[in-house]
């Protein structure tokens, strides 16, 4: 036999070994990772801002040895009925440094602990060689605002060069400002500075300078400064959550400037935004009275009308979505994906056409606590599809399972052990004569690597005990894991059915809330067409009034 | 005539005194609806970058938080183990085979895509988006292929494309042969920048 063809069938037994032992392995743990490796990985997903993957991946060992990051991630997953005791352990670490104090002051922070947010930060001893020197300024500033100190506040964000956090900072500080002073020249002062450092291009960005225009804007109008009003909110995006507002206090301004013209006409572009905005409301309301004041009474009867016929019209869709919660519940009518029949006009999903659904959606949303509520609801339906997820892969790993266990009497019967190792020394001698013959010198040998082919044939006998032993125990370890799989299994469906009863308590809940956040659109709306409605009677009222005026006057001009 | 003329003033007065109020009503940009306006948003911003009003908690709703902190809890166990069960099931540890990426310090490149080829296979790819690679840059690391391979030489070819530094559009690739013997194999690909050119140099670090 030639050695190529030897070496062929070595090839071929090794390749037998190495996919029997494939087949018989024992559990891996994803710790026998490297350490370095691992906590990078967890630091990713922390980093990344997915705390359910970061806390599937830490085990016990790791959250003892990283308590910060373990805090951080329960706090990221709204895990925080433990974080109190958590955080007291972590603050009696001497070992902390100032990437952790800062974490800790994060923590704090939203759990709406200002004070020992403010502590944990002072802590940090060199803040220059922190990452995250924006978002440390910003809470220390928002802190401060919340405390009652807008001088502190200005001070934590004396060091910040720049950046859409320090931007935010100003704009928080600025609000404090005018709330607590009637002097509006350091509120403008600070919406100035937030103005000059957002300088991003992004969503956020652009969001965020068009409530700085906004409120400037309020500012100068406050002040009775109309042109420099108009010229800041102008500046607001068409296509901003801050539009219906900047548009109504436009209208405003001309209003107050004697340019009724402009006024009216500011408004009626508002006609093109939803009318739950209260601001498109008022603008509603405003035209009317503008007409009234520029002499129009037949266009501030027809406007006050086009006023309650729009509250009038928007009355009937809030209670049909009322009566629509009332039947269907809030998921079904505000968060999942639905197509019952006969609401499509409510459910359509396409929000760049501003349906219904997402005006209605966005009004109901501006309710903190609502919502939080949805979001505990996402929360809740990611874990349940994650347990469906997993349902389904352990049917697959079920099946294949039950299938390796019954084919593998077969399979054992099939591999003869003693066979494959007098192989193995059939090659061994074949090597070992090739090594023996006479023509064969050591260049040839290292050429031929023949001494890799005697290592590796030691190899596959130890492999082939190793094996053995496998083969042995397969049937053990094929049962340990069918049965693993079952008990999974058997907690899963536990788990489904506790957290789609908690799912549907919630979903009750939610249809409460928002329910009693319609009811008080509702009332809003009720007030919005009485409003409009007494307008026009009261028109109706002085109509009637100087029309019997001038009778009299006639009247007396004949007899006097 | 006077009577009549001072009665008439009065209800003019009183008249003009109530439409303008009504009038108040509608264009006042009552300080309410602008600090609803900012006080909603911040509410909205999922950062969380705002001082949060305190709300009223309903009893109802506390207990189902409650509950909620504790399946929770149970799910990420639940989910421990699971992971633990199919890494043994189809990643034994002597035949898997990771690949993790990382940055190094200060290195300026943004990756915007990787593909990752094993024996001529496309085995993965990812698209990073802005939060990954600050994590990444942050020291985080991404472990972008888990599977199983089988003993001996293999040949691993990394497509890597970005922005480097001035924004120049980068498309480099890495090739790299290894060896797999009886125990898992991590490799480690880093992002890092070439001080003199400026340019992204992709190393590898074999566990």
């Amino acid at each position: 036999m030639s050695l190529n063809k030897q070496l062929l069938q070595f090839k071929s037994v090794f390749l037998l070994s190495l996919l029997l032992s494939v087949s018989f392995n024992g559990s891996a743990k994803i710790q026998t990772i490297p350490d370095e490796l691992y906590n990078g990985i967890i630091q990713f997903e922390l980093y990344s801002g997915r705390y359910f993957d970061a806390l599937v991946l830490m085990d016990e060992s790791y959250q003892k040895s990283h308590l910060v990051d373990y805090l951080t991630a329960l706090q990221g997953f709204n895990i925080t009925r433990d974080l109190p005791q958590l955080i007291k352990k972590v603050k009696k670490n001497k070992g902390l440094n100032d990437s952790d104090y800062y974490k800790v002051g994060r923590i704090e922070y939203f759990q709406e602990n200002c004070l020992p947010a403010l502590k944990a930060f002072k802590k940090i001893q060199n803040n220059s060689s922190l990452d995250e020197k924006e978002p440390w300024s910003f809470y220390r500033a928002n802190c401060f605002i919340k405390l009652g100190s807008n001088v502190r506040a200005g001070q934590a964000l004396n060091d910040v060069l720049g950046g859409i956090w320090a931007a935010y900072a100003y704009y928080n500080l600025a609000i404090s400002y005018a709330e607590t002073s009637r002097d509006n020249t350091r509120a403008l002062g600070a919406l100035y500075i937030a103005e000059s450092l957002n300088t991003g291009q992004s969503k956020e960005a652009k969001s965020l300078s068009d409530r700085i225009n906004l409120v400037a804007g309020k500012l100068y109008l406050d002040a009775k400064k109309y042109d420099s009003a108009i010229q800041f909110f102008k500046k607001v995006h068409l296509d901003s959550e801050s539009t219906p507002a900047g548009l109504y206090l436009t209208g405003l301004a001309y209003l107050e400037s004697g340019d009724f013209r402009a006024a009216t006409q500011t408004w009626h572009s508002l006609k093109t935004y939803p009318i739950v905005n209260q601001n498109v409301a008022e603008g509603y309301l405003a035209i009317p009275f503008a007409f009234e004041r520029s002499g129009y009474i037949s266009q501030t009867i027809e406007s006050y009308l086009d006023a309650s016929n729009t509250f009038e019209a928007e009355l009937e869709k809030i209670t049909k979505i009322d009566a629509l919660l009332v039947k269907h519940g809030a998921a079904k009518i505000f968060i999942e994906d639905s197509t019952l029949e006969g609401l499509e006009w409510f459910l359509a999903k396409d929000v760049i056409k501003n349906t219904m659904r997402a005006v209605y959606y966005q009004y109901l949303m501006q309710n903190e606590a609502l919502y939080d509520q949805v979001r505990l609801y996402s929360e809740l339906k990611m874990l349940l599809n994650s347990l469906e997820f997993w349902t389904s892969q352990l049917v697959v790993f079920d099946e294949s399972l039950s299938k390796k266990k019954k084919s593998f009497k077969q399979e054992r019967s099939m591999f003869d052990a003693p066979n494959v190792l007098s192989k193995i020394n059939v090659q061994k001698s074949k090597i070992d004569t090739v090594v023996s013959q006479p023509g064969m010198t050591s260049s040839l040998s290292s050429n031929l690597q023949l001494d890799v082919l005697k290592n590796s044939i030691e190899v596959l006998k130890i492999r082939l005990v190793s094996l053995q032993e496998k083969v042995q125990k397969g049937e053990a370890l094929l049962n340990k894991q069918l049965n693993e799989s079952k008990a999974l299994n058997q907690t899963i469906q536990n788990i489904q059915k506790r957290l789609s009863l908690l799912i549907s308590k919630l979903d009750d809940e939610l249809t409460k809330s928002l329910r009693k956040r319609l009811s008080t659109l509702k009332s809003t709306m009720i007030s919005n067409f009485e409003r409009s409605e007494q307008g026009r009677i009261h028109l109706f009222e002085d109509m009637a009034e100087s029309k019997q005026m001038k009778k009299r006057n006639l009247l007396d001009g004949r007899y006097q | 005539m006077n009577f009549l003329m001072l009665e008439y003033f009065r209800i003019f007065i009183l008249l003009f005194a109530f439409l303008f109020s009504i009038g108040l009503q509608a264009v006042q940009p009552n300080n309410s609806s602008i600090q609803q306006n900012t006080v909603d948003e911040e509410s909205l911003d999922a950062a969380g970058k705002a001082v949060k009003p305190s709300e009223p908690v309903n009893e109802n709703l506390n207990g189902i938080v409650n509950e909620v902190e504790k399946i929770k809890q149970e799910i990420i166990k639940i989910n421990q183990d699971l992971y633990r069960f199919q890494e043994s099931l189809l990643y034994p540890a002597n035949t898997q085979l990771a690949i993790f990426l990382s940055y190094a310090e200060n290195s300026a490149f943004v990756l915007d895509s990787i593909e990752i080829n094993l024996d001529g296979q496309l085995v993965a790819s990812a698209l990073y988006r802005d939060t990954e690679i600050g994590a990444l840059k942050k020291g985080g690391i991404q472990r972008v292929y888990l599977g199983s391979l089988s003993d001996g030489k293999h040949k691993l070819s990394i497509q890597f494309n970005g922005q480097g530094q001035n924004d120049r559009y980068f498309r480099r690739k890495k090739i790299l042969s290894f060896l797999k013997e009886e125990q898992a194999r991590y490799i480690q690909l880093i992002v890092s920048d070439n001080n003199s050119t400026g340019e992204p140099v992709f190393k590898v670090k074999q566990w």
